[in-house]
């Protein structure tokens, strides 16, 4: 079966201060359809810019050399209708001033040829779906009304208001309490698994990425140092960069230390 | 008087937000001794973080007690107050937004030691090079600014600042919870070292349990401005009693042996 996104020689630099700053050397990655990949570094690892190269989103001034193709979808994909992308901080992606609803539904409108009446409708289906109470009032309310947990389940449902084959999620709940975040992972999960869509699940965290990967993908100075299913990469890590993570994790987890 | 270090009795804080009054602190008492690591924990909008304030007298409680070293900290006038924070010292999160980001690492020193009345100009220098020795970066360090230095560097230049009054508590706000693992391993061990030479007490308020399982002595758990539960901490988080404990304890992402799609 061919890849979802292919990723071959991907490389990225980036100038700072009259120099140039390698954020990415040569990764080859693939994601299969409806597969969960988790990709996980510390800081300046990044993991981040691949997410961005994905999306192509990275700011016209980087160096990228090599290829991102989409081998299933045959053609360059579209932001917002192909790939869907969730930041970290969800009151700095959703606009002050509009409402949650006509957020979701301007998704809709715009990649799925929907009017205003029916993308409205979806927006409400929508909040249904990411679990938000009373979705035919709160889509009215405005992202400062919100709490962040609530703000990022919005920024989830129009991230996903265009049917995106690929869900990008990159460290989307670093910001909020233990509590929250497993809700909103275990929202993700869900839905990436009721619409069969492929996820790229980006974060510090490896503990939090085996729980939401069928693979992972270990980052660290721009390079990929190891990737593999997650039970085996968790059991038996074959790079001394993924066991000194692993061994630095702090869990719950009954270790001699 | 109190035999506690911080002996905190019934506070209380009450806010108004958007017209509405909202209770962050609803009647917490706790004790900390010397020397010891009580950690609180909580989800967000618990009070934990409104908790470390009052206590560094951040912010006035409305009603309560702070016994600090045996005086009453709500109580002192403001030369008294100053005496005291020499004494009581906090690091939080993210020290790049604590400091002016142009100062060095030397002034980032140099300031508490200057407010405190801790050595002549000349002496100064010889101290800020002890203290950053101390947290385990080269005195070399002190000319650079503080945005030059990495994430961790900075944290260590933050404890550094912390230390320099010689504390008898620290509150320490998330403190390592920005720090990549690698970077918090070795700061948790420095927090440590530190506690074991000076018998400083921490205040450890964080979200993680995985880390407060691994540092704290005791651990306190917090939910709408009350403690509902407080123990040991390997105790509480072996076998949490309340359901905010078992919540926060049920959420902390664990590793997985086996891949998502096996899972039943």
């Amino acid at each position: 079966m061919k890849p979802m996104l292919s990723i071959r020689g991907l490389s990225v630099a980036y100038r700072r201060d009259g120099q140039e700053v390698v954020a990415l050397e040569a990764i080859d990655l693939d994601v299969g359809a409806g597969e969960k990949l988790a990709i996980i570094g510390e800081s300046g690892s990044g993991k981040s810019t691949l997410a961005l190269a994905v999306a192509g989103l990275l700011p016209a001034s980087a160096k990228v050399a090599g290829t991102v193709e989409w081998p299933s979808l045959g053609r360059a994909p579209v932001n917002g209708r192909d790939i869907g992308f969730v930041f970290q901080d969800p009151s700095a992606s959703l606009n002050p001033v509009l409402s949650v609803g006509e957020q979701i539904a301007e998704v809709a409108r715009t990649h799925r040829g929907m009017d205003w009446r029916q993308a409205y409708t979806l927006a409400e289906e929508l909040l249904g779906r990411v679990k938000l109470p009373e979705p035919a009032i709160l889509r009215r309310a405005y992202p400062h009304q919100l709490s962040g947990g609530q703000k990022q389940r919005v920024a989830i449902a129009a991230a996903i208001a265009g049917k995106p084959q690929l869900l990008i999620v990159d460290e989307a709940t670093s910001a909020l309490d233990t509590i929250v975040q497993q809700d909103i992972v275990a929202l993700i999960r869900q839905l990436a698994d009721e619409d069969g869509m492929s996820l790229l699940f980006i974060t510090h965290d490896i503990a939090l990425a085996s729980e939401i990967a069928d693979r992972i993908a270990v980052f660290r100075h721009g390079r990929l140092v190891e990737v593999g299913d997650t039970g085996r990469l968790i059991a038996s890590p074959r790079e001394a960069y993924t066991q000194g993570l692993l061994a630095a994790h702090l869990g719950l987890e009954d270790v001699s230390r | 008087m109190s035999a506690h270090l911080l002996d905190v009795r019934d506070l209380g804080k009450r806010f108004s937000r958007n017209g509405r009054l909202v209770t962050a602190l609803d009647g917490i008492s706790l004790t900390v001794a010397r020397g010891e690591t009580l950690a609180l924990v909580g989800p967000s909008g618990s009070g934990k973080s409104t908790l470390g304030r009052a206590i560094l007298r951040l912010i006035e409680p409305d009603r309560g007690e702070i016994s600090f070293e045996g005086k009453n900290l709500l109580g002192l006038n403001s030369a008294d107050l100053r005496a005291a924070r020499a004494r009581l010292q906090m690091v939080s999160q993210d020290p790049q937004a604590a400091f002016n980001p142009r100062a060095t690492v030397a002034r980032v020193i140099d300031d508490p030691l200057r407010i405190h009345g801790l050595g002549s100009r000349t002496e100064r220098p010889a101290m800020i090079a002890r203290l950053l020795e101390r947290v385990g970066l080269s005195p070399d360090l002190h000319r650079r600014a503080v945005h030059e230095i990495s994430g961790g560097q900075r944290q260590r230049v933050a404890i550094a600042r912390a230390i320099a009054t010689k504390p008898s508590l620290i509150v320490l706000d998330e403190a390592v919870s920005a720090l990549d693992v690698s970077v918090r391993g070795d700061i948790l061990e420095l927090l440590a070292d530190l506690q074991r030479d000076e018998n400083i007490a921490y205040l450890f308020i964080s979200h993680d349990l995985g880390v407060v399982r691994a540092v704290a002595h005791r651990v306190a758990i917090m939910d709408a401005g009350r403690i509902v539960e407080t123990g040991d901490a390997r105790t509480v988080v072996a076998d949490p009693q309340s359901a905010t404990g078992k919540a926060l304890v049920a959420a902390v992402p664990k590793l997985r042996y086996r891949a998502a799609t096996e899972k039943a």
